[in-house]
């Protein structure tokens, strides 16, 4: 009876031992199998995504606060009404050491059907000085939010863009919190997370974002980080250059120059 | 330099009423499942009357508390993107296997220690139905020998031993969710795990007390006296260390004074101001450690020790609830431009609103009070020895 | 069937839960996208996907193609850091083969405020504005019109005398 009763649990073992290893070789050869077929991407027109590394560099000494880079941004991305992917913010600082900060509305948040995407002139009496600064995502090499996105939705391109990847967004919500910018936002059409992709599509043929283009005083400037002859560099090497928010350790890659102590 | 108010123009309170709720509930169950290892594992005797009541406590909540996240979800049809490819990084990820790994261990649990009725009544319920789902559920292994039930007994035990770590991964990620972002400084605490882990044991203590009694209550039966002045003490006890850890972390931030102590003092005094103040901390903290204190110094008579139990148990859940909105709405409505404050909208209805709040909660107790009716009289039993 | 024993209902609890757990990694593998984990941790096709998207600014040296004339006078003065899109809209669809959009100050369509009116368009980069360095060309548009005996309200200013009457979008300065 007991070498029975012993066979009978080796049988039942070497059951459940079968059962798991087959479980794993099919594993195993799903994944062999599907990452032979899918090789190929990226460098199918000669791009080398190794070879870049984009960073922006802005100028707030430079905008005028003309709103044009919003309206292209949302031209050339199609941009729902209910965020922004870039906007400008406008610091007014009173003679009473008052500091006013104003962005733009949406056209969701827009009460008169004509004042959303630009601000009207500041009425305040006693300004000592206003000035506008330009935000984007920052394209963080340590993004917080790819960081915390639970399904890998959102990700580092190996030329240092944080792109979303729609399709595979759940619509948590957990990266829209994360982000200390607030560069991202909620897209009611999508049902997903929203945010400035550095206009991906172009910056990988070439072209600048459109938002850098559409700029007419230049106080936007694209380019790879890894070209020392790039506008963006030289930028940079002119000094006083540096990203928001640096204690948090985000390394964000759109250096602000000359940034003025208000601008939070 | 004085601020005017300034908020992001992307930010909203993404996350509503139905992001409270989860971690709530996750939190009935994790309390609730801590309070029967305390039975089953730490022999606490005078507790059995609740040692099994409290684990179909904690599958009773624990089987809907997925209902809130897809609620809030954009695409809740690819919520099974969160088992198949989690991004191990994220805290989040952890959900698909935390959550469904143990609810496998509580419904084995459950199988371990209601083994013995499940095999009579598939031999012996009235009902051929009833007799071949149990023969089913039995595994078709219909016998009760001694040596099987002392097996099951060490199963529970080793379950429950396993049980207990998983329960405070089950909670406590929930609370690293919100304790690892940098970003948000109400939340950013190494402490927020903790918190919450201890927040949902006192619930869960104070949720198990508050049914136990509800249930003796309807079939007019005394509650077992022991038991509840037990459950007292151990209420009185992690609930002196929660608010001890809330009380902490507050007093830390202030003593540091970081650049963003002035907006998080605004938040907690004017912002959140009644419900943090009143309901969380007089209401909710105070006036339960005050009652519950007399209780165990003076040991008044049973109706009235009851009474003070049962007021402590509700303000009791009160503050975790009203802790879990404050932590959760309260850090929306903080700008990250550390400048401004938003407001918070009550949704009555839709997806995130009142009513389907209350309707979870409806649908939790009607299983909870479902699963206790079908084990009526073997929980009766444990009362009585 | 086996002898029932002591721990009989264990080891088919065992097998029970191998048994779902193999089935599970199977429809894993079925439903994991394929090119997940190729670069990272997230599905690899999206790369090409976002960069396979449309571009709608084409950029200023497209129009000198067929509107030379118009692009070398713009080039030659002071508007010559504004692209032609910033002010005539993205200009994918006109450029298009199938398609016959005419960009005449053409805005794009989320800021539909600024209909083409050009007061509106020009006082959005010139309007005096505190914020603005003071090298940069504003003016208070009301006391400019006051001058000019002309109210900004007007139909007449916003729909026929405006300021595209006195200075050229192409060349800006009139003196």
């Amino acid at each position: 009876m007991k070498r029975r009763e012993f066979l009978e649990k080796c049988a039942k073992a070497a059951t459940g031992a079968g059962l798991m290893f087959s479980g794993v070789a099919v594993n195993v050869s799903a994944s062999a199998g599907l990452s032979k077929s899918s090789k190929k991407l990226i460098n199918q027109d000669g791009y080398d995504w190794n070879k870049h590394y984009y960073g922006m560099v802005v100028n707030p000494d430079k905008c005028i606060g003309c709103y044009s880079c919003m309206r292209a941004c949302s031209d050339e991305n199609d941009v729902q009404d209910r965020g922004f992917r870039t906007w400008v913010e406008r610091y007014t600082i009173t003679k009473d050491d008052k500091v006013i900060i104003e962005s733009p509305k949406t056209r969701d948040q827009s009460t008169d059907k004509d004042d959303y995407f630009q601000l009207p002139p500041s009425k305040e009496p006693n300004i000592e000085r206003q000035f506008f600064v330009p935000k984007l995502c920052n394209h963080c090499t340590d993004a917080p939010c790819t960081q915390v996105c639970p399904v890998g939705a959102t990700y580092k391109t190996n030329d240092g863009v944080v792109l979303i990847d729609h399709p595979s967004c759940v619509g948590c919500g957990y990266c829209i919190q994360s982000c200390p910018y607030g560069a991202r936002f909620w897209d009611t059409n999508y049902l997903c997370a929203n945010k400035c992709s550095f206009c991906y599509h172009r910056v990988t043929k070439g072209l600048n974002p459109a938002c850098v283009d559409a700029c007419p005083t230049g106080a936007r400037v694209f380019g790879d980080l890894k070209d020392p002859e790039s506008a963006v560099v030289k930028a940079i090497r002119e000094g006083g250059a540096k990203g928001l928010k640096r204690s948090l350790g985000t390394k964000p890659k759109v250096f602000y120059k000359n940034l003025s102590q208000e601008v939070v | 330099m004085e601020y005017l108010n300034y908020v992001f123009p992307n930010e909203h309170v993404e996350w509503g009423l139905m992001i409270v709720a989860y971690p709530y509930i996750t939190g009935l169950v994790a309390g609730a499942f801590i309070l029967s290892s305390l039975y089953h594992l730490f022999g606490a005797k005078e507790l059995k009357p609740v040692g099994r009541l409290s684990v179909l406590c904690a599958l009773g909540f624990g089987a809907f508390a997925t209902l809130p996240l897809l609620l809030h979800l954009g695409h809740p049809t690819r919520s099974f993107f969160i088992m198949i490819r989690p991004n191990l990084n994220s805290a989040m990820s952890g959900f698909g296997f935390i959550y469904g790994s143990y609810m496998v261990l509580l419904v084995l649990e459950i199988w371990f220690l209601f083994r013995a009725e499940i095999v009579n009544w598939a031999k012996s319920s009235p009902f051929g139905f009833i007799r071949f789902f149990c023969r089913v559920l039995a595994l078709n292994v219909l016998e009760l020998t001694p040596g099987a039930l002392r097996l099951d007994h060490k199963m529970a035990k080793i379950l429950t031993a396993v049980g207990i770590p998983m329960a405070c991964v089950l909670h406590g990620y929930v609370g690293f969710i919100f304790g690892s972002l940098k970003a948000n400084p109400w939340w950013s605490s190494p402490l927020i795990p903790i918190i919450f882990l201890l927040s949902a044991i006192v619930s869960g203590i104070a949720g198990v007390a508050l049914i136990y009694w509800i249930w003796c209550f309807l079939r007019r039966v005394t509650p077992d006296q022991r038991c509840l002045m037990s459950m007292a003490k151990y209420l009185f006890g992690f609930l002196i260390i929660d608010v001890t850890l809330e009380l902490l972390e507050i007093i830390h931030k202030a003593y540091e004074g970081k650049e963003e102590w002035e907006m998080v003092w605004h938040l907690m005094t004017e912002t959140l101001g009644d419900s943090m103040i009143w309901i969380q901390f007089v209401i909710g903290s105070a006036v339960p450690l005050v009652l519950l204190g007399l209780l165990l110094l003076f040991r008044p008579g049973a109706r009235l020790s009851t009474f003070m139990l049962l007021i402590s148990a509700i303000l009791a859940n009160v503050q975790v609830l009203s802790m879990r909105f404050n932590v959760v709405i309260g850090g929306q409505l903080l700008s990250k431009s550390g400048v401004g404050f938003h407001d918070f909208n009550f949704h009555i209805w839709g997806r995130e609103g009142l009513i389907a709040c209350l309707v979870i909660g409806l649908m939790c107790a009607l299983l909870v009070s479902t699963l206790i009716k079908i084990f009526n009289s073997t929980l009766a039993n444990d009362a009585i020895s | 069937m086996a002898k029932i024993n002591d721990y009989s209902h264990v080891i088919r609890l065992f097998i029970l839960l191998l048994i779902i757990g193999v089935t599970l990694l199977v429809l894993r593998n079925r439903y994991i996208p394929g090119t997940f984990g190729q670069y990272g941790t997230y599905r690899g096709a999206s790369v090409e996907e976002i960069r396979a998207s449309k571009k709608k600014f084409i950029g200023s040296q497209m129009c000198k193609m067929c509107h030379s004339d118009a692009w070398e006078l713009w080039d030659s003065q002071a508007h010559k850091n504004v692209s032609c899109e910033t002010c005539h809209g993205s200009a994918y669809k006109h450029v298009s083969m199938d398609s016959k959009v005419e960009p005449k100050l053409s805005i794009p369509k989320n800021a539909d405020f600024l209909k083409g009116n050009s007061h509106k368009l020009c006082v959005s980069c010139h309007e005096k504005n505190p914020g603005r360095p003071e090298s940069h060309p504003q003016v208070n548009v009301k006391e400019h019109l006051d001058r000019l005996g002309m109210d900004p309200d007007s139909e007449m200013y916003q729909n026929v005398f405006n300021c595209v009457q006195c200075h050229k979008g192409h060349k800006p300065a009139m003196f």
